[in-house]
């Protein structure tokens, strides 16, 4: 697979895979740039264009994730990067799962409820993860930020396992789906099903990304920090 | 079963045996420890899809519990010392040093159902997993689960790793939906909310 380049527009991206476009918002990148270059875009912007093209590369190939360069940039890029991406999923994709979930219960017309259940846990799951986004946007970022500025370490704060956390909130996202597929009474519009269950793919693949780069990158970054500062 | 296979047992001549048995009839390559912590520490990382045998004082160990919880894809069989000769051969996951080489290559054969012993319906849950599934619907722990149904702990979950490889499912709480949509549980009297 190839890999995008400084000197790629923007509609070399998008053709080449839509679901970059909201990475490129997090950015600050929109569209109706004529054709200009993603140099020349991040240049005017005052983006990292380094940091730009290896966000959207390991977005766009997964078996593409170079530790090394990814862990040489600022924390506190990837920290502004993950806080947008947090955003994109409580602003945008949340509604938008809930809305048509919403639709697709109402689309049953019979007797079967099976939905409602399935709407309890969708609840439970979005509970977990914004409690999970809570504790990293107001604990472990704010540790990181204070690690980077003011070289201090709090040897009362303990990372409560990342890892583990991530892969409970996965596990019920991929339960999500699997109960929808393989369980649930097909009673309802198909249209809004494949709808929800398209966008629940896209934000799975998001989400694994975004976990990829806290789980192998920022985790990193600050065990190194936390040895060199205390030497 | 093609596969890599552990035995941890402080006797020499229970893992010279079980091998036997078990070269004699799958395809797999073994590996024995007297201990857990030999093999925890050993540079040999348990692959996914391994099986390990394991003495059943290990076997009920916080260390080894914890390690088959992180594990996915490990299975285990514990192995009892049942000199009495009671132990049914079941899908129980549990060997007892008295099992005759058949009755070991049965119990193997059922759990792991290489042959499709299972039945076809159901997901191919076998009775006792859909015991174990109820009782984690309601939200019992491991431990109050073996004691219901007068199994181990291993045994609990070495259910549990079987539902969710067959269900495809592994939240607590999907395992919940589950039952419920397939009305495995009564939930007239019980609020689903917290249920899930």
């Amino acid at each position: 697979m190839n890999r995008f380049t400084k000197q790629n527009k923007i509609i070399h991206l998008v053709e080449a895979n839509y679901h970059l476009l909201p990475v490129l918002n997090r950015f600050g990148i929109n569209l109706g740039n004529k054709d200009k270059s993603l140099e020349k875009i991040c240049a005017a912007q005052n983006i990292n264009i380094d940091f730009l093209l290896a966000i959207v590369n390991t977005f766009h190939n997964e078996e593409y994730f170079p530790e090394t360069e990814l862990k040489s940039f600022s924390p506190l890029l990837i920290i502004d990067y993950l806080k947008k991406t947090h955003q994109h999923y409580i602003e945008y994709v949340l509604p938008k799962l809930e809305s048509l979930l919403e639709l697709l219960i109402d689309s049953n017309i019979t007797e079967i409820h099976q939905l409602n259940i399935i709407e309890q846990f969708y609840q439970k799951y979005k509970k977990e993860l914004l409690l999970h986004i809570k504790e990293e946007e107001q604990e472990v970022f704010p540790y990181i930020l204070n690690l980077v500025n003011n070289n201090q370490v709090n040897n009362q704060f303990t990372i409560h396992s990342f890892e583990k956390e991530h892969s409970n909130v996965d596990d019920k996202l991929n339960d999500l789906k699997n109960l929808i597929v393989k369980y649930i009474e097909p009673v309802y519009d198909n249209n809004i099903c494949n709808e929800f269950l398209i966008t629940l793919f896209r934000f799975e693949k998001d989400i694994k990304d975004h976990a990829r780069i806290e789980d192998k990158i920022l985790l990193p970054q600050l065990i190194t920090l936390e040895k060199h500062i205390n030497g | 079963m093609d596969n890599k296979v552990y035995i941890v047992h402080g006797s020499a001549i229970v893992q010279q045996g079980l091998s036997e048995v078990l070269l004699k009839n799958f395809k797999c390559t073994i590996q024995c420890y007297y201990d857990f912590k030999s093999l925890s520490e050993s540079d040999d990382n348990c692959a996914s899809k391994s099986i390990i045998f394991v003495e059943d004082k290990i076997a009920n160990s916080t260390e080894f519990l914890q390690f088959i919880d992180q594990s996915h894809e490990v299975k285990s069989f514990s192995i009892v010392n049942d000199c009495a000769g009671n132990l049914p051969v079941n899908n129980d996951y549990t060997l007892s040093l008295y099992n005759s080489p058949d009755e070991i290559y049965e119990g193997i054969k059922h759990a792991f159902n290489t042959q499709g012993l299972a039945d076809e319906e159901s997901e191919g849950l076998s009775n006792r997993e859909l015991d174990v599934l109820k009782l984690v619907a309601l939200g019992y722990a491991n431990k109050e689960i073996a004691e219901k149904l007068f199994i181990s702990t291993h045994t609990v979950m070495s259910h549990r790793k079987n539902i969710t490889e067959k269900l495809g499912i592994k939240s607590i709480s999907g395992l919940t939906v589950y039952a419920i949509i397939n009305n495995y549980i009564d939930t007239t009297n019980l609020d689903i909310k917290d249920l899930i």
